[in-house]
């Protein structure tokens, strides 16, 4: 096995798609968790259904994917609204276990409506870019290309939203600490349907993507929920620059110890990743030691 | 706490009417055969699966039209086994108990077959592996009344190393990429000692199943300087693989994957098609005149070609009604037939070896060639197109 | 909280039932009855299992199907290698008994989210590692070489079942139960009064993975047949949690309903609307987690009180602690 520079570029592309990909899916949860302190199982769901809407846009009705994207977006964001007001937000107030239950057995509806209406099998639609762009000997396929823009566009826009703007205030706001910023005239309401909202969307974005670049299956959102578990937990639980960074860590990490031994061994070293971080250091590497 | 308890037993008293109730019970009567059948309507496999149920229906409908066998009419049962094991179990004896049949059609994957295997074996009703290919099942244990009715998925790889020896020279190497599953195991063991045997330099690359990224695995290839590379997993990943190959602007000389057979290929790769290999155990070209009649009739139900899925299921009905017209509608009686005899069907001749592995059934191979996918290799007159054309 | 003394009601109920489903065999039931009853006893003791950890102290488990899993490869490798049966089982239970332990190790001084992590992955790396140990077969999957008749391992599971519900039942009336509860309830709270709450869910962890462990090895034996993607799915956690959800967490009847309710919905499905099994166990999990969190059982228990209480003076209840 010769390690050319090639070799290694490549690596890091395809690491920095998948940490793309992981970083919207991580920069959700994050902001689910910080705000609200929810930790969203049923965050996968929201992943497959972004997939899901692509797929009957691209295959389906024959447009562009890309549409799919702000599609799967609005979507995206409409359903984590009802499901904010319907559902966690009536067991807030509860105990953390009973917001775990909730979003753990939306998860289970949800996957179960999924193999009901779209069939257990296997999806894809062959829309979108073909072909690829060569730089400095690295192959980057367009799809994949678009994949990272897209996420490190999305993943931009977010970052500005949080620093600047009321909004982003108000999440911080709430994150710091939720009595002060009640009396500080935040409403509360709003800014945690806000915060879901925003974060399904997120999710449904990266739904949209991974249909781009892979196949569709019920259960394809739970898989890449896994990762972005790993990533939060070694990130720190509410931290964005956490959940960014971890990402990327993991992207790159899978991506090289996915070529070194296998995918398989990829994921078993990360998932003890998780351990190690959970034994040494559980608030993760930017999380605040309050969180676990 | 005296309502707990009362509480306790109504609960049990409404379980056991449940038992009673749940399902219809259909008498044995003389006049009809009640046949079973597992599928994976719900879940992995579903597309397939619905595949398999119309060569049933078709068959059950065509025997019943003619008469019935020996006067009397045939009833399939089919029930879901949602792509799970234990729920094929429990289905698996209901079709026994309450739905009295005296044999069961197979189910789809290798973990559901075993599962199903096992209660067959305790209750001693004939079980037939309708798409089975993973011969695994009947190698590890000694199974007497589930037999495999689908080429053994060892020879996957076998017609495409062939046209591979025959028409790929200087080849520098072959890469074959294999799912971690029983069946696709079984079929890059065979295939690495084949090459090896042929003098073919070989290298074998594994992937979780499930797993739709392959850009590693496509990293090692093209480091390793293989050029031709062969393909034994399902449909859908081997779609991602070729996308991801062809993004990642890696042109293989000779390409296969195993389902490529399947009309949706072309669907889904458009011109990219042209040149792949793939291996069908069953082609609706092959000229005899009960497949041609096969063909048809399917044609005129469902408004579409059959895949080989409907044909596998439509054969397993065959041979199960020679068995029936030859030793009558008894379970023992089906058994010894199918494990003793040779019977012709629409996929080929049947015939199981002592350990209940097929050995009659083998592949075709089949490549695309301007949009239609020809039978090439074997007896065909059809020539192989060598090398596979680039990637548009 | 008032404790509770245990109820001979309930436990002669409790053996009564057990009891007649060990005898069903003898009273002609068919095969098919047979294995309804048998699923029945497996969601039963697996439930039983979570239950008496994440039901009682609130710290939620994701890993008990492959503990179950565990219990299952660890016996039929042993008995596949000529381990008498009487030793593979005990065999298998331990073998999950330490890898509970470990995950114990590493997450139960933390918060509960810390914990429901590490089972969430000890279960997904339970799939990824036993797919490549050869010794367990690996992807190919590991045949129990002789196929046992099926009353011994349904035998066994019935007996499991009636044994985790007694266990369940007796741990609920006792001290340490009260103590597992207040764990639950507000763990701060339970350590400044003294509760050796780490010690505690370490220990109880460890048996309720023992228990996950023999159901699994009984499986084990049952199917004589183990694929590492099928034992290994989450759909066994998920149904290790949603049997006492459903039923009646905490309490030892409400996982028997719940258990009930799995096998009965899941036959009727099977037959009429296959393909809405998720559906319909997220739907009920969701209706539950809203309006029943305690489960069916307590709930409607309640509701029966409460009516009753209607009837007569009002008296302090509050039973069934969360």
């Amino acid at each position: 096995m010769s390690i050319s520079l090639t070799l290694v570029l490549q690596l890091i592309v395809n690491g920095l798609v998948v940490g793309g990909l992981l970083g919207l899916v991580a920069l959700g949860l994050a902001l689910i968790f910080g705000v609200i302190r929810v930790v969203n199982f049923a965050h996968g769901e929201f992943i497959t259904l972004g997939a899901y809407l692509t797929w009957l846009i691209a295959g389906g009705l024959g447009l562009s994917p890309f549409i799919g994207i702000p599609v799967a977006f609005l979507f995206g964001a409409l359903v984590g609204w009802v499901v904010q007001v319907l559902f966690i937000g009536r067991v807030m107030e509860r105990p953390p276990l009973d917001s775990l239950m909730m979003t753990y057995s939306l998860s289970i509806l949800g996957l179960g409506l999924f193999s009901f209406f779209f069939g257990g099998d296997f999806r894809s639609y062959s829309a979108g870019p073909n072909g690829d762009l060569r730089l400095a000997g690295v192959t980057v396929g367009l799809r994949s290309l678009s994949v990272l823009i897209v996420c490190v566009a999305l993943g931009a826009l977010v970052i500005m939203l949080l620093r600047s703007g009321r909004l982003g205030l108000a999440f911080r706001a709430l994150a710091q600490n939720r009595d002060a910023a009640a009396s500080c005239g935040i409403n509360i309401r709003a800014t945690e349907r806000l915060a879901f909202s925003l974060a399904v969307g997120l999710a449904a974005v990266a739904g949209a993507l991974i249909s781009l670049i892979g196949t569709t299956t019920p259960g394809v959102g739970d898989d890449w929920l896994l990762e972005g578990f790993v990533v939060v937990v070694i990130g720190g639980m509410g931290s964005i620059p956490g959940a960014l960074a971890g990402a990327l860590l993991i992207g790159l990490l899978q991506s090289i110890l996915g070529y070194a031994l296998d995918d398989s061994w990829a994921k078993i070293i990360t998932y003890l990743l998780l351990y190690l971080t959970l034994l040494t250091r559980p608030q993760g590497l930017l999380g605040s030691a309050m969180e676990m | 706490m005296g309502s707990l308890s009362r509480r306790r037993f109504l609960g049990s008293a409404a379980g056991a009417g449940l038992l009673g109730i749940a399902g219809p019970r259909t008498a044995h009567s003389a006049s009809t055969i009640n046949i079973g059948a597992s599928l994976s309507l719900t879940g992995r496999f579903s597309d397939s699966a619905k595949y398999v149920e119309e060569g049933y229906r078709l068959w059950e409908a065509q025997t019943n039209d003619a008469g019935g066998i020996g006067g009397s009419q045939v009833k399939v049962t089919i029930y879901d086994d949602q792509s799970n094991p234990d729920t094929g179990r429990v289905l698996a004896q209901r079709l026994i108990d309450r739905n009295g049949v005296v044999a069961i059609l197979g189910p789809y994957s290798s973990p559901i077959t075993d599962a199903e295997a096992v209660v067959v074996e305790r209750a001693q009703v004939p079980l037939i592996g309708t798409i089975a290919s993973d011969s695994s099942i009947w190698a590890r244990r000694n199974l007497k009344w589930t037999f495999q009715a689908f080429p053994s998925s060892n020879y996957d790889h076998e017609g495409f190393i062939k046209i591979v020896k025959e028409k790929g020279e200087g080849i520098k190497k072959l890469a074959i990429i294999f799912e971690q599953s029983p069946f696709s195991i079984a079929g890059k063991d065979w295939a690495v000692s084949y090459a090896k045997k042929l003098g073919i330099p070989v290298d074998a690359y594994g992937y979780a199943p499930g797993n739709q990224d392959f850009r590693s695995i496509i990293e090692h290839i093209v480091n390793s300087g293989a050029d031709v590379v062969s393909m034994g997993g399902y449909y859908q990943p081997s779609i991602a693989l070729t996308r991801q190959m062809m993004e990642r602007a890696f042109n293989p000389k000779g390409y296969q994957f195993i389902e490529a057979s399947d009309g949706v290929t072309k669907d889904a790769l458009g011109a990219n098609a042209e040149g792949i290999f793939g291996r069908s155990a069953w082609e609706a070209s092959t000229d005899t005149p009960e497949n041609k009649a096969f063909v048809a009739a399917y044609q005129k139900k469902y408004n579409r070609k059959p895949s080989y899925h409907s044909a596998s299921a439509y054969a397993a009905g065959q041979l199960l009604a020679a068995a029936i017209k030859a030793k009558g509608a008894k379970s023992e009686a089906i058994r010894d037939f199918i494990a003793t005899s040779s019977v012709d069907t629409i996929m080929g001749s049947f015939k199981v070896n002592d350990k209940g592995q097929q050995t009659g059934y083998r592949y075709l191979t089949i490549q695309w060639q301007g949009g239609t996918q020809k039978i090439v290799g074997g007896n065909s007159k059809t020539a192989a197109e060598w090398p596979k054309p680039a990637w548009k | 909280m008032a404790l509770t003394r245990l109820n001979p009601a309930m436990l002669a109920a409790t053996l009564v039932v057990g009891g007649l489903a060990a005898a069903l065999p003898l009273m002609g039931a068919s095969r098919y009855q047979l294995v309804l009853v048998y699923y029945f006893a497996y969601y039963l003791a697996l439930g039983q299992a979570w239950n008496l950890m994440s039901g009682m102290t609130g710290y939620v488990s994701f890993a008990h199907g492959a503990l179950a899993g565990i219990g299952a490869y660890a016996t039929v490798m042993a008995m596949n290698a000529g381990v008498p049966m009487w030793l593979s089982i005990p065999i298998g239970a331990a073998v999950a008994g330490v890898s509970s332990l470990v995950i114990g190790a590493t997450s139960l001084r933390l918060r509960g989210i810390a914990f429901t992590f590490a089972t969430l992955f000890f279960q997904a790396l339970a799939l990824l590692i036993v797919r490549k140990l050869p010794a367990a077969g690996g992807a190919g999957g590991l045949p129990l070489q002789d196929i046992l008749p099926v009353w011994l391992p349904q035998l066994f599971m019935i007996l499991l079942a009636v044994l985790s519900t007694i266990l369940v039942m007796v741990v609920r009336a006792s001290r340490t139960g009260t103590r597992l509860l207040a764990i639950k309830g507000d763990e701060a709270a339970a350590l400044s009064l003294g509760i050796a709450s780490a010690r505690l869910k370490l220990l109880f962890f460890c048996i309720s993975a023992v228990l996950a462990g023999l159901a699994g090895a009984f499986h084990g034996l049952f199917t004589a047949s183990l694929y590492p993607d099928v034992v290994f799915s989450f759909d066994m956690s998920i149904t290790a949690l949603a049997v006492p959800l459903i039923g009646g967490v905490a309490t030892a009847f409400g996982p028997a309903a719940g258990a009930i309710l799995f096998v009965g919905v899941g036959e009727l499905l099977d037959i009429f609307a296959p393909g809405l099994h998720n559906v319909v166990i997220g739907a009920l999990l969701v209706a539950v987690v809203l309006f029943m969190p305690l489960g069916l059982v307590p709930f409607t228990v309640g509701r029966m009180r409460d009516r009753r209480k209607d009837a007569r003076s009002p008296a302090a209840s509050g039973e069934y602690a969360r």
